[in-house]
Parts: C-alpha cells; structure tokens; sequence
C-alpha cells in the first residue's frame, strides 16, 4: 500500500516540477489511457480466468449499477439543500 | 464516452481470452504490477499539472468548498444504503470503498486491485465508469428538474474533466468553476479515502 503512495507522490512531484511542458502533458494523458486499456485487459484475462467470477460476472455488473446509482443519488440529494438556498447561479 | 466505452469494451475483451485462455503460460503475473506503478505514476503527474492549471480559481468563497463536502458525503451515505441490499456478497466497507471513486474510475480501482484483489477492482472499475457515463448522458435531465448544481454531483470527481463539457453545456457557464472545485477536492480525496475505508473491512 505504501507503495500506491510513493509511487503516486512520485508522479505528482515530476508533474509539479514539468508544468507548463505541455508535450509531456498531453504525451502523459495519452500513456495514462494507453496503460490503462493495458491494465483492463490483464485484469480482464484474469478475472476470466475464474470460473466463479464469470458465474457471477451478471450480479457484478447489477451491483456495479446499483452502486453508481446509489452514489450519485446520495450526492444530488445532499446538494439539493444548497440549491435552495442559493438558487440557481446563472441569475 | 469514447474512452469509457473502450475501457468496457477491453474488460470484455480481456474477460473472453481468459475465458478461452490460450496465452495462459506467456502470460506474466508481474507484468500487471508494472503496468499498475506506471499507471499511478503517470496519474500522478497528470494531478501535478492539474492542481497548478487551477490553482487560481481557489481562491473562492468558502461557500464553494461546502459542494465536495456534500458532494463526497452523499456518496458515501449514498453507498452505504445501497450495501444493505448487497450484504450476502460485500461488506459495506467493500461497497463504501467503490462508491468512494466518485467517478474516477481509474485511479479508484488500481487503488483497490492493489487493496483487495481482482474481484472488488472490476466492481469499482464497472461502478465509476457507470457514473461518468450516466453523468455524461443524464446531466440535461438532472439540471433542468434537480438544478445546476445536481449534474456537478452526480459527476463528483470527473466534474473538472471529462464531464465538465456536458456540465457546462446543461447547468451554464457560471457552474464550471464549481464543476472544477468540485472535481480537484474529489479527486485528490480518492488515494487517502480509499484504503482509509477499506481498512475496516475484515
């Protein structure tokens, strides 16, 4: 675990210390997609490799749902207040 | 949209070959773990860029800063609820774990594949990419019977980017600086709540 942080600090530091190099920006959005497909990928292969995850692969994707919507449901709800007492900022 | 479909469309795709494995032995264990430091570095460099691009919008009214908070607490509530309905199959914390992206698909799940393993990666990696998408398509609907504010928490932490478009366009200009706020706290919240949440979990 302490390594996701170093690692991620790591990034941040280099990040920090490059602004304004916009080539290594976007080169950087780009790998981070590209290494993310990557990444998918494995964890797909690995997951298909489990038979008990490809019996529950259709509650996972349920789950997933209901997760989502739970999440953003939560979220909106919590805003609605300060939308009231605010009103709406275009006017 | 283009990505986040490409991300499913490689999850299935990863999913089938493993199915009908014929790579099983070229295929290297230690090679995902590479990929995954590279991934969080990268991640990491693009927050870098990020927080210096919008270092000057914080210097806002501290009223701004209530809309993360609420924005981060009703997805956890949001989360926890929805966990009763799933108690055979997760620990709330699992589930309060996933929710805890707020979007950011990403970052979330290689967080949790490093945690928790492969099972509960792929349920955040679906849960947050179900959330920018239906942000993507829903912001419209959301703003015109919620209120501007909805379509920045329903994007939480993709509200700085890659649902800011979609935000603007259906909330107004005059909501982007909150979507960004909004977006940057979320997101630079994701590496510390996350395995803060997972630590209860047995």
């Amino acid at each position: 675990m302490e390594k996701v942080f170093i690692v991620l600090a790591a990034g941040f530091a280099a990040g920090y210390l490059l602004q304004g190099n916009h080539k290594i920006e976007k080169v950087s959005v780009v790998l981070v997609d590209f290494f993310l497909f990557l990444l998918v990928l494995a964890l797909g292969y690995s997951l298909g490799q489990n038979e008990e995850i490809i019996r529950s692969l259709a509650t996972l994707g349920l789950d997933s749902m209901l997760i989502a919507a739970a999440a953003m449901a939560g979220s909106i709800l919590f805003v609605l207040p300060l939308h009231y007492l605010m009103g709406d900022r275009n006017k | 949209m283009k990505t986040s479909v490409m991300v499913l469309c490689a999850l299935a795709a990863g999913i089938l070959v493993g199915r009908w494995n014929t790579l099983q032995s070229a295929w290297n264990p230690a090679f995902s773990e590479y990929l995954l430091y590279l991934l969080l570095f990268f991640i990491g460099l693009n927050l870098g860029h990020t927080s210096m691009k919008y270092k000057s919008h914080f210097k806002l009214s501290k009223h701004d800063f209530l809309v993360p908070v609420l924005v981060g607490s009703g997805t956890l509530c949001g989360a926890l609820v929805i966990s009763l309905l799933m108690q055979e199959r997760y620990q709330a914390g699992e589930v309060i774990a996933a929710g805890a992206g707020f979007g950011y698909y990403s970052l979330s799940s290689l967080i949790i594949l490093e945690i928790s393993g492969n099972k509960l990666a792929m349920l955040a990696l679906l849960a947050n990419l179900f959330r920018e998408m239906a942000t993507l398509v829903f912001s419209p609907l959301f703003s015109r019977t919620l209120g501007g504010l909805a379509p920045v928490a329903s994007g939480g932490a993709t509200s700085m980017d890659t649902t800011l478009p979609v935000i603007v366009k259906s909330s107004g200009k005059s909501y982007a600086v909150i979507a960004v706020i909004n977006g940057v706290v979320l997101t630079f919240l994701v590496p510390f709540i996350i395995p803060f949440i997972l630590s209860f979990t047995k």
